[in-house]
């Protein structure tokens, strides 16, 4: 299944996004009599785009683009009269890879959760989950920061209405606060990437204005006090979706109105976009911006893990709860994302595809106990284990896994974090430490979180559990089939996290430390364009090797090194890179 | 310059006087006595805005472009091509949508209305003088007047005709008070490259007598065509307006008036040579814009009847557009050229303005046409298409990316970005005017949102019933298909706009600096010759 040519990636990556995209036009004007269909089409497309997407991670390599497709798509004038050109450029790398795979595997489980839930309006219902499919693929695989931009921003429509129409009592208010507290923060992002757009033309002598990342992760010159606005002007967007603290109180609404299926993804995936876009482009595009701003995200950073866990204390409804860990949980990884330590980096990722897997779990363990019992307020629910031996093994599997078990996923992703700020020079211990409350609140409100649900007397609602759309009172054979998948990448991903480090961390590297240290190393030189841009491969490469020998305010020394190779293995240690573009 | 006899002139007006003649025509055949001659009204009107279509499409009527005929008053330039074509377009999906609306022994004076106000656009577009300019403007203004009167027979129509039509001759009245002092500045009615260097000059310098003269005519001016894209304070007749006019009626508005006052105040600055960053005019434009906007998204937020949302919408539209306008059409390219995406964004919005006032044209609820929010509710189970439509249009005049709306927004606040690189003194102001668009943009959500949820995510046991006509269906369906392909290939009409305005680029470079006191005249002509 690996894509032998590069021809074969292109197509597959291409699939991706318009598959699901024809996929939902086909599905919403299916005649009412053939609504039957519209599930089985659904799990048939995400199926697919599963098995495209999981092979072109395994594929790809930690340097280079695979499945590169790139077209023109709005160009108007030309090079004389000066004009605007807007490509459809499409790849994976090392870095969007494992994401693209986390939707992949995400979006079929979603779709198949939903065949019990969803009754009315089916065709709509699916419609739009395959449209947000297209639209998530879109973000990961967008090499023009415009294209980016254009499916960032359309991923909003399907969940409004996946929230509006098919969520709780409260869905509409749910669903037009998400949409405008989200479209406010990006419209101000979209500024931020016109005007960098423009500057770049300018600084680089072009007069077509062009959004290509590499151009734009490469351009040297902006003035520290621009990078540092234009910093603020991502942040504005990125650290809603993210969701970041302050900035978080769009998402446990939301989460707690959308049907399951909405949350798993609004979860796994959508607040992905957000530490996504951090990291693909605050930390390359305005480094010394992401320099500049460090300390300040640090401090959110944990005042969201220690914020987010105390709120999750005192929940009552089980879905909430998981809401609000998401936020304690998206702290750790923008924590560890500016540490600005290379193995910070490659945690913040690690954590993402974790947080994806085990929030996502919960969430759908947390829909098939509310098919049941119409319920998810843990006062009236209590002692499920005698009920429901299954779930019970999966639902304290998950939990484990949230909390950073040693041995499963969310343990080493953890770890990285922490150990990667407490070494920080940008941070520094103290915030290594205060974050890693975090783990030990997050033990606390999720076991008692099992504890009362699972464990204890028995406690039911009247005239429960409910068995009417054809479940059972244990987990069905398809509920245990879509949690298979995810108990496997729990475990996998514990035990082997190499997988997805050994080509992510040098793409990590060489795409976004290089830019950050060289930032780091001239903070305030306004224009110190061409020596920066010429020294920094050398710089970097030399740096495991002789670790802070020319700079002492270096933000990598060899202790740090250590202890990562220590963490993952004798051999964990990053390949050196061949100096020049990526 | 090329000297061109009267025949020629009137031969290039040809798209104009087909227009104007097929309209007094239309006067006499809606008075028919046959009911069949009556109802062919619509369809005269419609074979003879596509004929137009086909007469600018090939050229016919257009001499050699650039070629101005500045003796006759009017200068036939790439600006003039744009602005017929799109008029002619926007005439043909109106006629569509307002195909059944008004009665029917009404019928030839609306659509003869409904042609000449057209062909005021189109003048507009072309005038080189400023009485032509003037006498475009009301051509432009006083039909809707009538437009609106004949719409429905309901009071209200008479209402807010009579009022637009007496704000609208005060406003007029402005225009020309501005006008007669540009006059005097100028010592001509001509606006050619004497008048721009005269007006620079005046300008220029303060201490010279002109310059007060100059500045009050540019104010008065300006301030009498803002009326006519309801820019803040000249803003409060709109919403009555379109309440009291029928659904079509209003989704005229959103386009006639709005093209023309644009193009006029396209003509007004180049007077100035567009010196639209710095000094006085900078300043008004800046706190025109960002209050426009600001005010009338604040206003359409707390609105239920979705005529008066729109109608709110389209103040902050203008708002939009006056920072396209603001940071000029100097910069290169199409990011740089802010008078280029005023184009393209006036079309966008016309268009997507129009489908949603066609789908609220269309829908009848309870026996009265739909205007509330409440009206609307539930669409999309009964009615999808409708719904969907009203989606489209919503999320474009949202600007939601990949939208046509988006490509016009990125286009305006990129111009203004990019007149902020190019410029020093005000760079930060600027800066702080497309931080105001884009914040505006959002808050406009709020409320294009609540359309799309009604229509989209309530349910509802009695619908909207839509009529039985097919025609402005069609109107409608067709907007939808326009703003799918603009979606998808927004970069001809980006393009269009952008070479409509090399005149407008032209113009302002070709005095660079203020002429000698002693000689303007010949410096000023002897510059286009080097182009």
């Amino acid at each position: 299944m690996i894509p032998r040519s590069d021809a074969m990636a292109a197509l597959g990556v291409n699939l991706l996004i318009f598959l699901p995209l024809l996929a939902a036009i086909v599905v919403w004007t299916l005649p009412e009599r053939r609504e039957g269909l519209a599930p089985r089409i659904a799990l048939a497309v995400g199926v697919v785009v599963f098995l495209v997407a999981l092979p072109l991670w395994l594929a790809t390599s930690a340097e280079g683009l695979l499945g590169q497709t790139s077209a023109s798509w709005i160009v108007v004038g030309n090079e004389d009269v000066g004009g605007l050109r807007i490509a459809y450029h499409v790849a994976l790398d090392a870095i969007s890879a494992p994401l693209v795979a986390l939707t992949g595997l995400l979006v079929p489980l979603a779709v198949w959760c939903s065949f019990t839930a969803i009754k009315h309006r089916v065709r709509e219902y699916y419609a739009w989950i395959l449209a947000l499919t297209a639209g998530m693929f879109g973000v990961f695989v967008a090499r023009d920061v415009l294209l980016f931009y254009v499916f960032f921003e359309f991923t909003l429509v399907p969940l409004y209405f996946l929230i509006g129409i098919w969520g709780g009592a409260d869905r509409r208010y749910a669903a037009n606060k998400f949409f405008i507290y989200t479209f406010v923060g990006s419209v101000i992002t979209f500024a931020g990437i016109l005007y960098l757009a423009i500057r770049a033309a300018d600084l680089t002598g072009t007069s077509v204005i062009h959004f290509d990342l590499r151009m734009l992760s490469t351009l040297t010159g902006l003035s520290a006090a621009e990078q540092s606005l234009l910093f603020v002007a991502f942040f504005c967007g990125f650290a809603i979706k993210v969701p970041f603290f302050p900035l978080h109180t769009w998402l446990p609404l939301a989460h707690t109105e959308a049907p399951t299926a909405g949350s798993v993804l609004l979860a796994g995936v959508l607040l992905k976009l957000g530490t996504y876009g951090f990291l693909r482009f605050s930390l390359p595009l305005v480094p010394a911006g992401a320099v500049h701003w460090a300390t300040v995200m640090g401090w959110l950073a944990i005042a969201g893990i220690v914020y987010g866990a105390l709120c999750c204390w005192v929940q009552t409804d089980v879905k909430k709860l998981v809401a609000y860990s998401s936020v304690s949980h998206l702290g750790f990884c923008m924590l560890g994302m500016f540490s600005l330590v290379p193995f910070g980096l490659s945690g913040s990722v690690l954590y993402m595809i974790n947080h994806g897997i085990s929030t996502g779990a919960l969430f759908l363990v947390v829909g098939m106990i509310y098919e049941r019992y119409h319920t998810r307020d843990m006062n009236q629910l209590g002692g499920l284990a005698r009920k429901m031996p299954v779930m019970t093994f999966f639902l304290v599997l998950f939990v484990l896994s949230s909390i950073g078990l040693p041995g499963l996923n969310g343990f080493v992703s953890e770890f990285t974090v922490l150990f990667a700020a407490y070494n920080s020079t940008t941070l520094g211990p103290a915030y290594g430490v205060v974050g890693a409350s975090g783990i030990l609140l997050g033990a606390i409100y999720m076991l008692y979180m099992a504890g009362r649900v699972l464990f204890g007397p028995l406690k039911e609602p009247a005239g429960t559990p409910d068995t009417s759309a054809g479940l059972t009172t244990d987990l069905t054979r398809r509920e245990i089939a879509i949690l298979v998948p995810l108990a496997i990448a729990v475990v996998a991903l514990g035990v082997f996290p190499r997988v997805i480090t050994d080509s992510l961390d040098p793409a990590l590297d060489h795409q976004v430390m290089q830019r950050v240290t060289a930032a780091a190393a001239a903070p305030v030189a306004p224009f110190a364009s061409a020596t920066v841009s010429g020294e920094t491969p050398k710089h970097s490469s030399d740096r495991r090797t002789t670790p802070g020998d020319t700079r002492g305010d270096t933000i990598f020394t060899r202790e740090d090194s250590r202890g990562l190779e220590r963490l993952r293995g004798p051999d964990a240690g990053v390949p050196e890179l061949a100096a020049g573009g990526f | 310059m090329p000297t061109v006899s009267a025949a020629v002139s009137l031969g290039s007006l040809l798209p104009e006087v087909l227009l104007a003649v097929v309209g007094c025509a239309l006067l006499i055949v809606g008075q028919a006595a046959r009911r069949s001659a009556r109802q062919a009204v619509t369809w005269i009107t419609l074979v003879t805005l596509i004929v137009a279509i086909v007469l600018v499409r090939f050229g016919v009527g257009m001499p050699a472009v650039d070629s101005s005929v500045v003796s006759s008053g009017l200068a036939f330039t790439s600006l003039t091509a744009f602005a017929r074509m799109v008029t002619l377009l926007l005439g043909v999906l109106i006629t569509l949508v307002s195909w059944a609306c008004p009665r029917e022994e009404e019928r030839g004076e609306f659509f003869a209305m409904m042609l000449f106000s057209l062909v005021g656009v189109m003048l507009v577009a072309s005038a080189a003088n400023l009485v032509i300019l003037f006498l475009a403007l009301e051509l432009v203004s006083i039909p809707t007047y009538v437009m609106i009167a004949l719409s429905r027979s309901n009071p209200r129509a008479v209402e807010s005709a009579t009022k637009y039509f007496f704000l609208g001759a005060a406003a007029a009245a402005l225009t020309a008070f501005g006008f007669s002092y540009l006059y005097g500045v100028i010592g001509g009615a001509s606006l050619d490259h004497v008048a721009i260097g005269r007006v620079a000059e005046a300008l220029a310098d303060p201490a010279a007598p002109a310059h007060t003269i100059a500045v009050i005519g540019l104010l008065l001016s300006l301030l009498g065509v803002l009326f006519k894209i309801a820019a803040v304070p000249l803003h409060f007749y709109i919403a009555d307006v379109y309440q009291g006019a029928a659904s079509p009626v209003a989704g005229l508005l959103g386009f006639v008036p709005k093209a023309a006052g644009l193009l006029a105040i396209f003509k007004i600055l180049t007077l100035t040579q567009w010196n639209t960053t710095e000094g006085t005019l900078f300043w008004i434009l800046w706190i025109v814009a960002a209050a426009t906007m600001t005010v009338g998204n604040v206003l359409a937020l707390q609105q239920t009847n979705i005529k008066r949302l729109l109608a709110y919408s389209g103040i902050a539209h203008s708002g939009y557009m006056l920072v396209g306008i603001l940071a000029g059409p100097l910069g290169d390219g199409i990011i740089g050229d802010g008078t280029a995406a005023v184009l393209y964004y006036v079309v966008i919005y016309g268009i997507a303005n129009l489908c949603a006032f066609a789908m609220l044209g269309v829908l009848r609820s309870k026996g009265r046409p739909a205007e509330t929010l409440r009206d609307v509710a539930g669409l999309l189970r009964y009615y999808p298409s409708l719904a969907l439509l009203m989606a489209l249009a919503m999320f474009t005049l949202m600007g939601l990316p990949p939208t046509p709306g988006f490509w016009g927004k990125l286009s305006l606040f990129g111009s203004a970005l990019a007149a902020a690189n190019l410029v020093d003194l005000h760079q930060k102001w600027i800066i702080a005017l497309v931080i105001i668009a884009v914040l505006n943009s959002a808050v406009a959500a709020a409320y294009y949102l609540r359309v799309i949820a009604a229509v989209l995510l309530y349910e509802t046991d009695e619908p909207a019933e839509p009529s039985e006509r097919q025609a402005p269906l069609m109107g409608g369906l067709l907007c939808g298909f326009l703003l799918l392909a603009f979606m998808f290939y927004p970069s001809r009409l980006l393009a269009m706009g952008r070479s409509a305005t090399t005149t407008l680029h032209e113009a302002s470079q070709a005095v660079v600096a203020p002429a000698p006191p002693t000689e303007p005249v010949r410096t000023a002509l002897a510059e286009p010759e080097t182009h």
